[in-house]
């Protein structure tokens, strides 16, 4: 095999990976390998996580396919012996150097390419002022979420504060407390607008994560993280723990439900309101 | 040293027990990991049958192994898996892998008569052994198992939110498992540079060499830094200071940064020796010298420099700056470009080679194939957007185990179906070891494919129980699937036990060379007397992979060939 053929070859797997990306920009097909999006965020990383999937069928079939006519076309055959050749001349070298390189730029950087589109998607961060506000305090083993309530204003919180009563560490002197509402287990959302929820943990390390928004992050006692998303597709989904917290961390469940209107989620919320 | 030349009567303990030679101690290395690897592997079984059928009392077995209806608990599941996680990665690969095949070829392949500190190669087995033991006490520890995951992440892992002792065990056997590493990576690293025959430069030495001194140099310079991790770790829960305390003045995350900044070399630690030695088995079995040797040399040796700076890519979800974690996939990215190199230089030497399939070289293939698959989803998670929905799942489960559980093993299987008849004098059963290798690698395909389509659909990993979430219900049929293969494949591995095991005492006698290889070993006798080489240390004269030299008759060249 010549260094041309050997050039060429290179040449049909890479065009492959540029079809492989376009076929996964299309998003058709093998669509039943991820559960339902519902994000822009969401999208890019499906286009991703196929673009790198077809890849990833593609170069191993080369592989496999390399591998097995080797294996039959060079089987010890008596009599016959091996080429002895060491390829360590320039040449040999700089074909690998060359297809090392091609892997690195056809694979690699397009791969970081599409990752910094997705994240760039994620640091556009929305106004504060158009967002829906939620903080979540994670614990063992429960997701309990507080609403700021009709003043749109949360009391303030600290965590060293917190006690086995007062989960957030409220501070109850705080006259924007008092309308506040806590509820466990219910993410409860208008669609169509940005959401900022305020992660604190109370124990141990926790990660909150819906499979249809595509990410996750961790609750880290001691530190409060900020994440944003906007849901585009009304509906309840399951929100679970991706990070081991206990014995019930496969049970630490709770649900996001995506409403139509804010004003139905307040109706939904009113119960939870002291 | 003097002393080593001569074969003593010795006593049983001085032989067997407290051995000064490198290939009893190898040997010693190889049936403890083999142990452990058994009992490792014993722990997956009791998770895969929890997660086919969750919460069903297990037959016979259950009210020994878990008491009350004989079901498995979720803390006896959290505990399972992280001994399961320990035990494989520190006290089963690193001993085979590390301690047996580091142990019984270094000296050998590069012509000594020893390594060059035997006490602290004697001493760092049993430290090692002694670790094991307590690793495995720990799940019966006063208080409650250790059950933070193989990561053990404080606060979990910290003294209120593990009150029982088996913590505190997990931590010690650990810390007395790296101890042993890191004693046995300075042996290695002396003896490797400073033991070598006359004639044996670097750059004569077999590929395995090379890989198990890349790996040693790993281990020196990350291990140290899991001990005091877990030293700190081990002042929280029992002097209470507060180094990982979340409301101290500390953060939690000091230690998942330690704890990676080792972690992911360590990866490496274990693959290293692998890659060696399916280079060299490619060789043997090609009757072709490597092709690229040199490249694949520098190529492991960049992956070897990469590995140290890449950790934070296990800690994209835990609150690190975008910015940071980009820094951090473009780094991870960058190891394709020399895995790339050596792969292809892998796939080169087979191009026109003169191919005998047996069971090593299908061990070998069958590693090219799993370390592929293994590497290419590698990607998917070093993509910082990507893997902070791949993160904790399935995905990273499956991806892993093809790199460190399914490649490894299969490398092992291929080390040892190699060596054995040095080590033991006696052949295997290549029928037997052929049917192993071709359905474990069939199984573990299944296995790792299926936990990384489960986990692509957002199936979370150390789930005791899943079942009650209704977004994973297409996925969760596969567990049932998993489990039968793992089954399977459990059973697949008494054929290498009985293989192993019958051939040690009845194998056909081994001839001093059975694969017509070129390296130093298979020039002694099988086994090698004490001191291997006899009278005289051998001359080396050429490289470790001269095969079908033109003008000869026979298609291999001994490195001692004038």
């Amino acid at each position: 095999m010549g260094k041309k053929t050997v050039l060429r070859l290179a040449a049909y797997a890479l065009a492959l990976m540029a079809c492989a990306q376009g076929f996964a920009a299309e998003k058709s097909g093998l669509s039943w390998m991820l559960p339902e999006g519902i994000t822009t965020f969401a999208d890019k990383v499906d286009t991703l996580f196929y673009t790198l999937m077809y890849t990833t069928i593609i170069v191993f079939g080369i592989v496999v396919a390399v591998l097995l006519f080797f294996c039959i076309r060079y089987r010890r055959t008596p009599g016959a012996k091996a080429y002895y050749t060491h390829g360590d001349s320039w040449k040999a070298t700089a074909l690998t150097g060359t297809l090392a390189m091609m892997v690195f730029l056809g694979i690699d950087m397009n791969t970081v390419r599409l990752s910094k589109a997705a994240s760039a998607d994620m640091e556009n961060h929305p106004d504060y002022k158009d967002a829906v506000h939620v903080q979540l305090l994670a614990k063992q083993f429960a997701w309990v979420f507080r609403y700021p309530g009709p003043d749109g204003k949360f009391g303030r919180v600290d965590s060293k504060a917190a006690t086995d009563d007062n989960w957030f560490g409220v501070d109850e002197k705080d006259p924007a407390e008092a309308d506040d509402i806590q509820v466990e287990g219910y993410l409860v959302i208008p669609v169509g607008k940005p959401v900022m929820i305020e992660i604190r943990s109370k124990d141990v390390i926790h990660s909150f994560f819906i499979a249809a928004i595509r990410f996750k992050q961790d609750a880290v006692p001691g530190m409060k993280t900020n994440i944003w998303f906007s849901p585009r597709k009304t509906g309840e989904y399951e929100i679970v723990c991706a990070e081991l917290c206990g014995a019930q961390h496969s049970q630490m469940g709770g649900k996001m439900r995506v409403m139509n209107t804010q004003e139905e989620c307040d109706n939904f919320l009113k119960k939870f309101a002291r | 040293m003097e002393s080593s030349h001569h074969e003593h009567e010795q006593s049983f303990v001085s032989k067997y027990v407290f051995p000064l030679d490198h290939k009893m101690i190898g040997l010693q290395y190889l049936f403890a990991g083999i142990f452990f690897l058994f009992a490792g592997g014993f722990m997956a079984l009791l998770m895969r049958w929890q997660l086919a059928a969750p919460n069903q009392p297990l037959p016979m077995l259950g009210r020994f192994f878990f008491g009350g209806t004989g079901a498995v608990l979720p803390e006896q599941y959290n505990s399972l898996f992280t001994l399961h996680g320990t035990i494989m990665v520190f006290f089963a690969v690193t001993p085979i892998l590390v301690g047996a095949f580091g142990n019984y070829l270094i000296p050998l392949q590069i012509g000594a008569r020893d390594m060059a500190m035997p006490r602290v190669n004697m001493i760092s087995f049993w430290m090692l052994f002694v670790g094991g033991l307590i690793m495995l006490a720990s799940m019966v520890a006063p208080g409650g198992p250790a059950g933070a995951g193989w990561t053990s992440y404080p606060p979990l892992s910290g003294p209120e939110m593990s009150k029982g002792h088996g913590q505190t065990f997990w931590i010690l056997g650990l810390t007395l498992g790296g101890t042993s590493s890191l004693m046995g990576a300075i042996n290695y690293i002396a003896t490797i540079l400073t033991m070598r025959t006359k004639g044996m430069t670097l750059f004569r030495m077999p590929l395995t060499i090379w890989g198990l001194l890349f790996s040693a140099v790993l281990n020196l310079l990350f291990v140290p830094v899991v001990a005091a991790a877990l030293i700190l770790l081990l002042m929280d829960r029992l002097a209470g200071t507060a180094f990982f305390a979340p409301f101290g003045g500390s953060t939690p995350l000091l230690f998942q940064h330690l704890f990676w900044f080792f972690g992911h070399p360590e990866v490496y630690i274990l693959i290293l020796p692998i890659w060696g030695i399916v280079g060299d088995l490619l060789s043997v079995f090609s009757r072709k010298p490597a092709f690229g040797y040199k490249a694949t040399i520098y190529a492991m040796l960049a992956i070897t420099a990469i590995s140290g700076v890449v950790w934070g890519h296990h800690m994209y979800t835990a609150g690190m700056s975008p910015k940071l974690s980009r820094v951090f996939m473009t780094l991870t990215v960058m190891v394709s470009i020399p895995s790339a190199v050596f792969f292809l230089n892998w796939l080169a030497t087979l191009w026109r080679g003169a191919i005998r399939l047996t069971s090593p070289m299908l061990a070998a293939l069958g590693v090219v194939l799993v370390f592929a698959l293994g590497g290419l989803t590698g990607i998917f998670n070093a993509a910082e957007s990507l893997d902070l929905y791949l993160h904790d799942t399935y995905f990273v489960v499956g991806h892993f185990h093809m790199t460190l559980a399914a490649s490894v093993l299969l490398g092992i299987f291929g080390g040892i179906y190699y060596w054995f008849p040095k080590m033991f004098g006696r052949m295997m059963n290549e029928s037997l070891a052929k049917a192993h290798v071709i359905s474990s690698f069939a199984l573990v395909m299944v296995i790792f494919n299926l936990m990384m389509l489960m986990g692509a659909y957002g199936m979370p990993r150390r789930y005791a129980d899943p079942t009650k979430y209704e977004y994973l219900k297409p996925v969760l049929h596969w567990n049932i699937t998993i489990s039968h293969a793992v089954l399977t494949f459990a059973l697949v591995q008494l054929i290498f036990a009985y293989n192993f095991i019958y051939s040690i005492f009845k194998g056909k006698i081994a001839p001093i060379n059975p694969w017509e290889a070129t390296s130093l070993e298979w020039g002694v006798p099988s086994p090698p007397p004490h001191g291997n080489f006899g009278e005289k240390l051998p001359v080396v004269t050429r490289g470790p992979h001269e095969f079908s030299l033109p003008g000869q008759e026979a298609d291999w060249a001994m490195q001692t060939q004038a």
